[in-house]
Parts: structure tokens; sequence; C-alpha cells
């Protein structure tokens, strides 16, 4: 069977995916390229007398890139050769708007490439009255053409066969982009450099400057309206619009959902409705994934032989695991939600009515989508941030995302408001702790919005930021690309994020459980302390004082004179360290230091209410503290896997470690500040 | 005159895009003289214009408008 690589292209928001995925299935995987965080599809099938590999691109605009994304495409394209040669391109178009497809597709062409062109969305362009010719335009460009909606299925075999033809003659001029006079020039370049493509040669001129005597600036600019006349002629025969069949729903909808006062109502709208769905909704599912890891710890716990594995597995392994999976219920509606704004052609729409405010603060109107992921996982918020083109607007964006307030503070954030105020109801309805919970929000949208400011005054702009996005129609979305979105960033959530809180669980637990010679005799220990107790009253006695003589105890109390003077003793320190797997881990720490001095089966509000600091010997989680635990828990970047993924995505170390400096330095002084003044 | 002051539901033609950084990017989108411009919105506090030129639809900041001008 023979063998033939085939390249997938295309302006974004041409339904490049949903025709990768019709053509592949299941039969595809993501890896990535190397160096930089884009993922690289590639998938298989069979037709005829061929076994077809295909690699799907990102979307891209212009043989000029702005983008990463646009800068690997283009790479890619230019430096053809090797064991990844591409036999074929298929190439694919809009049919409801084809003009900016063919200004790229004239660029790639000129590149040498063979290429069937695919124009997608068929059904729709007729249904809007339009028409093309494509016979016209397969002898203009010199390729095949078949029409198809990789929506319905329609016209994918006539592509997967064109697939197998050779291309016919161009009738165009090969060098169409360039006015007439230069022609010599450029021809004279291409041959005393011996370069194989001249087009290749006409971009090493205009990018890299390699002809100094030429204004490349010039040809660049000229290429633009050269080829868009070019462009516009072959269209002119090639397509003909029905004005009396268009129907604009587009329009109609814009002038509601783009309104100066409407517009930004319904956005509120839209994310009153994706915040309710992401914490209520999920609630459910979360309650579910907590009592199944907590019927499996049990079942491992009475299952397997009592020892160091099954102590290893019940209480490091799975709680780590739990502490992945139970993110992932929001992550899902978080992403259902995006994948519906993305495909509706809604998302564009928010991207321009956000845009000035984002500006002021040093961001784009495209950072939106991933601070508002950040409510619910910075991880996925940060791998959101590669739609901004510009360095310095995506740098910001993944530098204050993490002060948002995530979910993985809310298990913290309710403890410690419980402990702070009762809970009152204020003019009969509403609840105190709401009010405060609602409070700890806003501290996170003020403080990111400040921070980014900051930033904007302190990193050099290297690229001008400009602003140009195309407003695609509005579309009713594909069930299938919802989905396949849902899981290619859940799959990205776990592998990302989960790796990393499962290994730092691992680290906890070790060395949660061995420690020098008091940890080793802990029973005889805590039996001489407390002689005439039974043994289950014992047990969690003992399990502190282990905790205590442990590695993990020891480092709590290492740090212990450097959290004096914020309120905490050596045991919030225990809990600030191992919360630094996840957040949510302070919670379950706690409960376990603390069960040292009680008498009865407390909660674990009980048992902190009661605590005494053992350096003032007042009660610990006294009003000046909590205020100043909650301060340190909103700032602080007490999570492993968004530096992980902030290293990954800005592949700089140092801006991975002034993240860290500038949020837990920001905690730490305003938690000092808070107490010192309240205490 | 310039893009960036044309007021809502304008329509014009472009008559030059002025030399920039950015006068290719801004060409490959479409706006190049000659072209059929309407102007179908603006966002509030002097946010990007939303404009179409033949059948596509875009946007574009006010900062970059400023180097279109039309007639």
């Amino acid at each position: 069977m023979k063998k033939l690589h085939v390249a997938l292209i295309g302006n974004p928001n041409v339904g490049k995916t949903t025709l990768f995925n019709r053509l592949c299935g299941v039969n595809q995987k993501t890896g990535n390229y190397p160096g930089v965080t884009v993922d690289k599809k590639q998938g298989k099938f069979k037709h005829l007398t061929h076994s077809i590999e295909i690699t799907d691109l990102p979307g891209f605009d212009s043989i000029y890139p702005k983008s990463i994304d646009e800068e690997l495409v283009v790479k890619y394209l230019k430096n053809n050769s090797g064991k990844n040669l591409i036999d074929k391109v298929i190439f694919v178009a809009d049919g409801t708007n084809i003009k900016k497809n063919l200004y790229l597709l004239s660029q790639v062409k000129d590149l040498g490439y063979d290429i069937v062109l695919a124009i997608n969305l068929i059904d729709i362009a007729k249904r809007k009255g339009i028409q093309i010719d494509t016979n016209y335009l397969s002898q203009e460009f010199g390729i095949h053409v078949v029409q198809i909606s990789a929506r319905k299925g329609e016209g994918v075999d006539e592509l997967k066969s064109a697939l197998l033809l050779d291309s016919p003659e161009s009738r165009a001029d090969d060098l169409k982009y360039l006015r007439p006079e230069n022609h010599a020039i450029l021809k004279d370049f291409t041959e005393k450099n011996n370069l194989q493509n001249i087009y290749k040669s006409f971009l090493s001129i205009t990018q890299e400057n390699t002809l100094p005597e030429v204004n490349s600036k010039k040809w660049k600019s000229e290429e633009a309206i050269l080829r868009y006349q070019f462009v516009r002629k072959v269209l002119d025969k090639a397509i003909y619009i029905d004005k009396s069949l268009a129907t604009d729903l587009t329009s109609k909808l814009d002038s509601i959902l783009m309104h100066k006062v409407g517009g930004y109502l319904i956005f509120l709208m839209v994310l009153l409705v994706i915040f309710q769905s992401v914490f209520s909704l999920a609630a459910y599912p979360m309650g579910w994934i907590e009592s199944f890891f907590s019927l499996l710890h049990d079942t491992m716990q009475s299952g397997l032989a009592p020892g160091a594995f099954t102590s290893f597995i019940t209480e490091g392994l799975i709680p780590g695991i739990e502490g992945v999976v139970i993110f992932v219920p929001q992550i899902v509606i978080l992403f259902f939600f995006f994948a519906l704004l993305d495909e509706s052609g809604y998302m564009n729409r928010i991207i321009y009515l956000m845009d000035r405010v984002m500006q002021k603060v040093g961001m784009s109107g495209k950072s939106v989508v991933p601070l508002i992921s950040s409510f619910a996982c910075a991880v996925p918020a940060i791998m959101a941030t590669r739609t901004i083109e510009n360095k310095r607007e995506r740098l910001i964006t993944i530098l204050v995302a993490p002060l948002l307030t995530c979910s993985a503070r809310l298990p913290v954030y309710t403890i410690l408001i419980g402990l702070l105020v009762p809970n009152h109801l204020l003019f009969g309805f509403v609840s105190v702790q709401a009010l405060v919970l609602l409070g700890m929000y806003l501290l996170g949208v003020v403080t990111s919005a400040l921070a980014a400011i900051t930033f904007k005054y302190l990193i050099k702009n290297q690229y001008r930021s400009f602003f140009i996005t195309e407003m695609p129609r509005y579309l009713l979305p594909s069930l299938k690309n919802v989905f396949f979105t849902i899981w290619e960033n859940t799959k990205a959530f776990i592998w990302n994020a989960g790796k990393i809180i499962v290994a730092a669980s691992i680290i906890l637990y070790v060395l949660g459980t061995n420690g020098g010679e008091k940890f080793k005799n802990t029973e005889q220990y805590v039996q001489a302390k407390y002689p005439g107790l039974t043994q289950a009253e014992l047990a969690p006695k003992i399990s502190s004082y282990e905790l205590e003589h442990s590695y993990l105890g020891m480092m709590g109390k290492s740090i212990e004179p450097a959290i004096i003077p914020l309120g905490y003793d050596w045991k919030v320190g225990i809990a600030l360290i191992s919360s630094i797997a996840a957040r949510e881990v302070f919670v379950g720490t706690m409960s376990i230091i603390y069960s040292i001095d009680s008498e009865e089966d407390l909660s674990i509000m009980q048992k902190l209410e009661k605590e005494t600091n053992s350096n003032t010997g007042k009660p610990t989680f006294n009003f000046a503290t909590c205020i100043s635990l909650l301060l340190f828990y909103a700032f602080s970047l007490q999570c492993m896997s968004t530096i992980a993924v902030t290293y990954k995505e800005t592949k700089s170390l140092k801006w991975t470690s002034i993240q860290f400096m500038y949020m837990t330095g920001l905690a730490y002084l305003v938690s000092l500040i808070a107490y010192q003044i309240l205490s | 005159m310039k893009l960036s002051e044309c007021h809502t539901s304008f329509v014009g033609v472009i008559q030059e895009v002025l030399e920039s950084d950015f006068d290719s990017k801004l060409m490959e989108y479409g706006l190049i003289p000659g072209a059929n411009i309407r102007v179908i919105n603006k966002a509030p506090f002097q946010g990007p214009v939303f404009v179409s030129i033949g059948s596509q639809k875009i946007a574009i900041r006010k900062e970059e408008a400023s180097f279109i001008t039309v007639k």
C-alpha cells in the first residue's frame, strides 16, 4: 500500500478540526512540536490504494506570522524536508467567506505545494445564495477543488479521492505578487543563492531582509495589494451571490449582542450562567467522586494487610489522585461552555466588547477567556492564554491569572470563614458568611487588576500590540467538536496538573510518615505522657504526635520563626507546607494535626475553635489569625501545578520565579500587616 | 477622513492604508485601497471598531483604524 503524507491547513475557524475528526475518527494522536507548546495532531486513514497519514496544523492567517501558532505553521511549511515530507496539502476554506482564505491559499501555493482545496460549510453557503465555480478556481490556481460539509460528511469521499490525483496546471502568473519591474531582481537573487522556490526567496527578502538594497517593507505591502487584486479578479468570475437568498441573521444578532449596553448585560448573564453551573452543577459529581474515593479508601484499608504499603496506598496515593479527579467536573463544565461560545462565534464578540477594558490593565480582549477559567483552576487558564498574540499581554495574563479565586481555595475559605464569623443572617436573608466569601472573590479580581497594571508599567513591550480579528458568522455548535474540546482540555489538565499533584502528595506523605528518633518511638512517648488512656483514646494522639515529629513536622517547626509575625504556629506551618501540592490539602492536614487535644469526636471546625497557640497561649484561630490566613491563601501561589504550567507555557525560569515570588511576597506582606494591625 | 473617526453605519471606500509596522497585516485582512467599507458598530469607551469589507466582518482597535483613510 502506498503511503501519502498530507498536511491539513487553513485559516482559523474554517472547520479544520471537524474535517480532521471526520477523516480520521478515533484514529488520531496528539503530540507536541519540539520546543513549543502547540499540540501536534496526527491521524491516519486508508483510501483505495493508499494509506494516508494526516497532520493537522494550527489555523493561521498569514505567511507573515504574528503568534506562536502561526510562526510554527509557517516554519513547518517553509522547511518541508526530512522524513516528515508533505506530499499533499488539504487547504480548508470557509465557503461563506472565501476571499481571505484564497489569499492565504495563493501564498501557500506559491511555496510550491500540491494542494487540494476543500471548500467547507458549503451547505450554509448554498443557503446564503452563494454559488462557487469550482472548475474556474481549479484552473486559476492549478489545484483540485472539492466542496464539502465536514459537519454533515458531504463531499468527504470526493476529497479523499482528489488527494490521489495529479494537480492540473495553473493559469495564473507565477510572480503575480511582485511588480513587473522587480521580477529580474528576484529571479537574480534566487539563482545566485541557488534557491529552489522563488516565493521562498521572496519571503527571505521580505522577512529576513537578505537583500538590503530592496525596500522589503514596500515589497511586502505591494504583495498584499497585488495578491488581493488577483484574488478579487478570480472571485468575481468564480463566485455568484444571489442576494435575495442571503438571510442575514448574523447582522441581526450582532445588533443585539454587541449593543453598547445590552451587549454587556448579555455577557454578564452568560458569565452568571457559567459560574452558577461551575459551582452548583459540579457539586453533584464532586460529591460522587468524594464518596467513591472514600469507599475505595475504606475497601483498600480493610482488604489489604495493614502495613507501610497499604498506608502508602490509602493515605498517600488515593488522596493524591482524588485531589486531581475532584476538579474534573468543574473543568468539563467550564470547557463545555467555552466550546459552545467559541463554536457559535460569540467568543469573538466578547473579545470585541472587552478589549478596551482589558487594554487599560495591560491585557487584551482575548485575556477574558483565560481569566474566566481561572475561577475554576489556573492551570487550564494559563494553557488558554496561547491565543493571545502579543507576548506582553499574554505574559501579564499568565502572571495575574492565579490571583483569581480558584476552586481549590474554596474549602480553605469555607473553614476559615466559618471560624471567623458566625452564620448570621443580615436583614433576615443575607448570610454574613456568604458576604465574606463574595468579598474574597472581589479581592481576587481587584488584586489581579492592580497586579496587571503594575506589570504593564514594568514589562517593556517588544512588539507593538495590535488587535485585528475576524468576526465569524454565528453557527449552531457541532456537538462532536464540543465533545472534542472538552476531551482535549480535560486530558491536558489531568496530565499537566495531575502528575504534579500526585507526585507532591506522595512526597508529602513520605515526609509525613518518616522521622527521627522521637517519631520511631512515638508510642512510648505518648503512653508515658498520657498514662491512664485506653488504646482507642491514644490513637489520635499517636497520629498527631507522629506528624509533629515527622520530617514534615520538623519543616513546619523550622519555618515557625518566619510565620509567627503572621499569627501562625508550627502546626499551621505544616499545613502551609503540605498545601503546596494543592491548596485544599490544608483542610485535611489541619484535621490530622489538631486531633491532638480532642477528648471526644469533634468536627474539624470545633477542633480548630478549641485550639490554643503554643506561643501565645491564646486561641490559635482568633479573628486576626483567621483574617491573616485568609489573605495568605488569597495571594500566595500555593500550587505546584500552576508553577509547572507557567514554566511550560512561558519557557522561562525568570517569569516563573517572578510569579512565585511576587505572589508569595504579597501574601506574606499583606498577612503580616493585617495581623499586626488586628492583633 | 480616518476610519477611527467614522460614525456607526458610515459607508465608503478605503483611500489609503498609511505605512506602519502592521500595514501588510491590515491588507491581508482585506483592508486595501479601493475596498468598500461599512462601519457596523463601535465598542464603547473608545474600544475597537467593527467593520464589514465585502462579505467579511472584522474588528480592529481604534489605534489601527487611525492608519486607514476612507472617503
